[in-house]
């Protein structure tokens, strides 16, 4: 009797006991949004100096063209500006066509326009050109190589990619900028897609770049140098990327095709992969991802892309 | 002893007769009565016994079907009412030159056939074998299924156009058409988007996700279109200010609501009848009662759904399934339910706000067949309702059935 208890005991303990798997158990929150379906797809969130989350909804075919802010609470309430220290100019941060960033202070704001120009604008100034760092695309009419992303280091310089996927140095301080003799990985022939899309920065001061042929780079600002990581998915584009907890938590895929995600281990220098993402009620996420930020109290919170693209949080366990 | 059994036995006897007499006298008035229908099977090469929404009558009087060929290609077929006649109109891998097999196959006609203003036939193709988790064409593999293609094909000329993929990757799954504005709207699968072709131009857009599967959708007198979003949502298309709204759905009358399955629209084109599978009730969308006004948070406005009458009949006692609708040419809704494997043939007045079931339905000439799952009707203008009836085995082939001027104005 007491074996077959104690075998029995043993049973129900292996089939209970947890997979010994990093990351292994990633819950997928998504926060129903208060306000209409026609303005979702929220292209942009920020976190301004107080804690609060500010989204921004572009122009699109399903509406847009506004900024909303979200409590402590998770409530959401449309506004029509952004607060004063964070610098606001409709005509950018409402374009969808416009890959653009603020600086750290948030005063200025970068941006690359349709034909590759780099600009910086302040409040009440007109635009400051900076260089036209982008190439054009073979093939592709009016095809000009835009990256979707900037990256920052430690410091506060801004980097992206150019033309070739050359990386390009940007000092918003001094308005300094140096094409860098650093290249994002692509096939040969296909330099003229190695654009920038997704950029992290690691507590070490690492930043971890994603590009449109699906390339993770590692790259150390300090040393100007990068490592090819390889790509985690059989796939084209890494739609956003975000440093929590010691790794790089990604999201890739195809704009037509599924988002799926991978987490990449530093100290283990591996990926895994997490396949396709559900909501909480089991339902498969057919979209891609618009944004991701970490906010200062360790959440993840990012946007889907369309007309019913909703808000979510991330809840990431980390298992043993 | 003997003597005293054989009086038991006719006793016995007396009694049997006497009680059949009875019941056949004065028996159960409430069991329903077979409603016959002649069947047409679907010729077996081009389908392997399924199909959906895809019927429609065309201008010629022809009967246009669309096939499911899982794995393989879908053909669209017609039906000659008058010679009992198929004819294989397209084939949809030979049209596309495309070869994919399994997940990558064009294996369904699925979307509601389409008949524009000068009699031309749209079809739409879609994918078979779902597997949405692990689609090849999202990336597990170099292949995938491409997308599913518009065809129309003019019955005067013969000629059949493809007009492309309308969305990659995506298939057609329901659809409806504006003959006034020649625009034709469909909805995509998996990803439900809302897609507008124009006829004349050829032009195409994509309006974004509706967020619902809706077998059916409908298009109003102003030109509005309807379908199913997310759950206790209609989508409302509006051609006026080229915008989708989501409408919070307010419930009258007794019940919940259930997201409706088959939709149609009433014949003044004010309300749109609806059957949900195993939905209590026939509803009715009152679309004058479209308010932007009252909504909820995440809605652009609301409607006011009437759940009208019981959708079942009384004898079955509890609600089935209703996979297909149609509209008789006497403003009525014709719809069949089954219920414990039981297909009843069930007609909705919205002039007296009360269903009334016509039968069980029975194949003439075959009773011992079963026609069990509906997917997809049309009506003709006499009346005569076609329905088509996926197989069931040795049940039933894959077939249309008529039902002769069932629907005809009396």
């Amino acid at each position: 009797m007491r074996k077959k208890l104690f075998l029995l005991f043993f049973m129900i303990s292996f089939c209970f006991a947890e997979i010994p798997h990093e990351f292994s158990n990633i819950c997928f929150c998504i926060i129903n949004l208060p306000f209409p379906p026609y303005q979702r797809n929220v292209v942009r969130l920020v976190e301004s100096e107080d804690g609060k989350i500010y989204g921004i909804v572009s122009e699109s075919p399903y509406g847009g063209g506004f900024v909303f802010a979200m409590d402590e609470g998770e409530k959401i309430k449309r506004i029509s500006r952004l607060p004063d220290d964070i610098l606001q100019i409709d005509s950018i941060v409402f374009n969808p066509e416009l890959t653009w960033t603020w600086d750290k202070t948030y005063k200025k704001i970068l941006v690359v326009d349709n034909t590759g120009v780099l600009k910086v604008y302040e409040k009440n100034s007109p635009a400051r050109e900076i260089s036209k760092i982008s190439g054009t695309r073979p093939f592709e009419p009016q095809g000009y190589q835009i990256s979707r992303a900037f990256a920052f280091d430690k410091d506060g310089n801004i980097y992206t990619a150019g033309k070739d996927g050359f990386l390009f140095k940007f000092d918003p301080e001094t308005y300094k900028i140096e094409k860098m003799k650093i290249q994002l990985p692509a096939v040969k022939g296909r330099e003229a897609w190695a654009s920038l899309d997704a950029a992290t920065l690691a507590d070490d001061g690492t930043i971890y770049l994603g590009t449109f042929d699906g390339y993770i780079v590692q790259f150390n600002p300090e040393t100007q140098t990068i490592v090819n990581l390889g790509k985690p998915l059989r796939q084209q584009r890494i739609q956003s990327l975000v440093f929590y907890k010691g790794v790089v938590f990604g999201i890739g895929g195809e704009p037509d095709g599924l988002p799926r995600w991978f987490v990449y281990d530093p100290k283990t220098r591996s990926f895994e992969l997490g396949g396709t993402l559900k909501d909480k009620n089991n339902k498969l996420i057919y979209e891609p991802i618009n944004t991701m930020i970490l906010t200062k109290n360790g959440q993840i919170f990012g946007s889907f892309f369309g007309r019913l693209g909703s808000l979510f949080k991330i809840e990431m366990v980390k298992t043993k | 002893m003997k003597k005293f059994m054989k009086h038991i036995l006719r006793t016995l006897s007396i009694l049997a007769i006497l009680s059949i007499t009875v019941y056949v006298c004065f028996g159960d008035t409430n069991e329903v009565k077979p409603i016959y229908c002649e069947m047409f099977p679907v010729p077996f090469m081009f389908h392997n016994g399924s199909g959906y929404t895809a019927i429609e009558v065309g201008h010629d009087g022809y009967i246009y079907v669309g096939t499911a060929n899982y794995g393989s290609s879908a053909h669209l077929v017609r039906f000659n009412p008058k010679t009992y006649e198929w004819e294989d109109i397209i084939d949809a891998h030979k049209v596309t030159r495309e070869s994919g097999k399994g997940l990558d196959s064009q294996s369904k006609f699925h979307a509601k056939i389409l008949v524009d203003g000068k009699g031309i036939i749209w079809a739409a193709t879609k994918q078979g074998n779902e597997n949405f988790i692990e689609r090849p064409e999202f990336g597990e593999n170099l292949t995938g299924y491409p997308g599913g293609h518009l065809f129309s094909f003019d019955p005067k000329t013969r000629i059949v156009i493809d007009h492309g993929i309308l969305r990659k990757q995506e298939g057609i799954m329901g659809g409806s058409i504006d003959k006034k504005r020649g625009k034709i709207y469909y909805w995509s699968d998996p990803k439900q988007h809302f897609l507008i072709y124009d006829i004349k131009t050829g032009q195409f857009r994509d309006l974004g996700s509706i967020g619902g599967s809706p077998r059916y959708t409908v298009i109003d007198k102003k030109g509005n279109v309807f379908g199913t979003g997310r759950p206790g949502i209609l989508w409302m298309y509006d051609p006026e200010a080229d915008r989708l709204y989501d409408l919070a759905v307010r419930v009258k009358g007794p019940g919940q609501y259930k997201d409706p399955y088959a939709m149609i629209i009433s014949k003044d084109g004010t309300k749109i009848f609806a059957v949900a599978i195993g939905g209590e009730y026939v509803m009715e969308f009152e679309l004058s009662s479209i308010s932007f006004h009252d909504k909820d948070p995440d809605t652009d406005g609301s409607i006011i759904c009437w759940n009208v009458a019981k959708s079942y009949p009384e004898i079955a006692g509890k609600p089935g399934d209703q996979h297909a609708a149609v509209l008789g040419k006497d403003g009525c809704l014709y719809y069949p339910n089954v219920i414990d494997k039981i297909p009843y043939l069930m007609k909705y007045d919205p002039r007296k706000k009360k269903t009334e079931c016509l039968g069980i339905i029975k194949i003439k000439n075959n009773p011992e067949l079963n026609p069990l799952h509906a997917q997809g009707a049309c009506t003709t203008d006499d009346g005569t309702i076609y329905m088509k009836f996926i197989s069931a085995g040795r049940l039933m082939p894959y077939s249309i059935v008529r039902f002769n001027r069932l629907s005809a104005p009396k």
